[in-house]
């Protein structure tokens, strides 16, 4: 009988087993029974790995009993979204082209990371193909389904990665950000969700999809958890060559409690909001003492410019793929990178002006304020066959105006962290906590207020 | 509709030029229908109001 540890969070399973009075063993076994019942329909999982995360788990425990400390993370049962490495395995980042490739030959650097603090790995995760993608639905490997109501979209493109988490298959999950895809399933999912400041997390060894806004961070379900995550996480890596070289600096599990000057973002952060997220904001506004409402000018302009950079990298990213194997591609993607390769350079790179104008627009807000407040999307999760949605006072289009909030934000690689609110319908929506330039632990701080006031809170749904 | 059509036209031309000959009708179609997607955001782009001497971005690289 394992109801009295699956719900378990990361902080919890590594101090319990750390103490001795859980076994890591156990823990794994639990998870992988919850994984046994629930993922048939969730489809959160591509690929589990009972032998691995048994054996890893077993380590732990070894370690343990010969007095070595097996590491912050210790016993934490965790997945990767499919775009990181596993040795072993072939990285499918979603696609029939990825998963007839070669295995990989080690562990992505950040997985290898997990593994050192402790943490066991069970398996990876759905997502869109090639990260292209903020529903998840997946032509050649199903669609994911909302923990919350499976008719839901989980969100994407780490639909799994977050389906997973809010369902208890597993206290945490490692995913990517390119525009908005580790905070807009942490909305629809109820998760916490971090996308760090750009270049302080090595992607060495997980498939790319636009080298200059390629994020990777953890999803979980605590504050606490996603914090014990980063700081695991943190580090130099020579193998990235947009990872900074800077020390780690964690934010560790106490938060500081000294006042926040928080602005709550106008413009286009509020008109392209409905109800919902509206009132998220508003709650966390009146939770963090944000009564001051700023503008953030050019945020439909680099919202756009992250369309079309993303789409020209990407089809220069699978140019030969997109010639030679066309067939291969999942069709949701396959016309949108093919669109990608036909963008005059020159708006490629006037849109990498836009981007930096938005950047320099963003940091003097930073002057008079430590954190901005934002909706993470529009709306709660839609429905899958959802195929529009009220925005402005106008019908729009669902799957690519889900990232309307999130992309000006990535574009200019501010941390953000993602913290679930309860909208009215009682789903879950998320609020984004943005903050200057290698200062997320403003946005720890301020997501703690949050929690620790009952506004924003996680845990493990389903049977 | 005649200027959308010319502007389809020139897009499967393009792409043929790009992509060669295993790109099929019905990826023609997706295409397409992608490019009317990505025009107002290249349409937005292209209206900004921004000096040619403006340097692009360079965000936090080492």
């Amino acid at each position: 009988m394992n109801s009295d540890i699956e719900g378990l969070g990361a902080v919890e399973i590594a101090t319990a087993v750390r103490a001795g009075r859980l076994s890591a063993v156990r823990i794994a076994g639990a998870a992988l029974t919850r994984i046994e019942r629930l993922n048939g329909s969730l489809n959160a999982f591509r690929v589990v790995l009972p032998e691995r995360v048994l054996a890893e788990a077993a380590a732990v425990d070894q370690a343990l009993r010969s007095g070595v400390d097996p590491g912050p993370l210790a016993g934490v049962p965790y997945g990767l979204k499919d775009l990181f490495d596993v040795e072993g395995l072939p990285t499918a980042a979603g696609s029939k082209i990825g998963v007839e490739g070669p295995p990989a030959t080690r562990d992505a650097v950040l997985a290898a990371r997990m593994r050192a603090a402790g943490a066991v790995l069970l398996g990876v995760q759905v997502m869109d193909e090639y990260a292209y993608g903020f529903t998840t639905q997946n032509a050649h490997f199903g669609t994911v389904a909302n923990p919350h109501d499976p008719e839901r979209t989980a969100g994407g493109s780490s639909g799994g990665s977050a389906a997973a988490v809010a369902a208890g298959l597993g206290a945490l999950a490692l995913a990517s950000d390119t525009n908005g895809s580790i905070r807009v399933p942490a909305s629809f999912c109820g998760l916490f969700g971090l996308k760090p400041t750009f270049g302080r997390l090595p992607r060495t060894g997980s498939f790319p999809f636009v080298f200059d806004l390629d994020h990777l961070g953890p999803l979980a379900r605590s504050v606490g958890d996603l914090a014990l995550a980063y700081d695991a996480l943190q580090g130099y890596d020579a193998g990235d060559p947009a990872c900074v070289d800077r020390p780690a600096e964690p934010v560790g599990l106490e938060f500081a409690s000294t006042p926040l000057r928080v602005g709550v973002l106008g413009g286009w952060f509020h008109d392209m909001a409905a109800g919902a997220a509206r009132d998220a904001v508003a709650a966390a506004a009146e939770a963090l003492k944000a009564r001051k409402r700023v503008e953030l000018h050019g945020a439909e302009a680099v919202r756009s410019a992250a369309f079309l950079i993303t789409a020209a990298s990407g089809a220069n990213l699978h140019r030969r793929n997109l010639a030679e194997r066309p067939q291969d591609f999942d069709p949701a993607t396959r016309g949108r990178l093919l669109a990608g390769a036909l963008l005059p350079a020159d708006a490629v790179i006037q849109a990498q002006r836009v981007r930096r104008r938005f950047y320099e627009e963003a940091l003097g807000l930073f002057g008079d304020f430590d954190l901005l407040l934002a909706p993470a999307t529009p709306v709660p999760a839609p429905r899958h066959d959802e195929s529009t949605i009220e925005l402005a006072g106008q019908s729009v289009a669902t799957r690519p105006n889900l990232g309307a909030l999130t992309q000006p934000i990535s574009a200019i690689g501010l941390p953000v962290l993602a913290a679930p609110m309860q909208a009215g319908s009682g789903l879950p929506i998320g609020v984004q906590l943005i903050a200057p330039p290698w200062r997320e632990d403003l946005a720890f701080a301020a997501a703690a207020r949050l929690e620790a006031a009952g506004l924003s809170h996680s845990k493990a749904v389903g049977p | 509709m005649a200027d959308d059509t010319a502007h389809d036209l020139a897009l499967v031309l393009s792409l043929a030029e790009v992509f060669g000959p295993p790109i099929q009708p019905t990826h023609l179609d997706e295409v397409v229908a992608a490019w009317r997607l990505m025009r107002p955001h290249l349409d937005r782009v292209r209206a900004a109001d921004l000096a040619c001497t403006e340097e692009p971005a360079a965000l936090f690289r080492p």
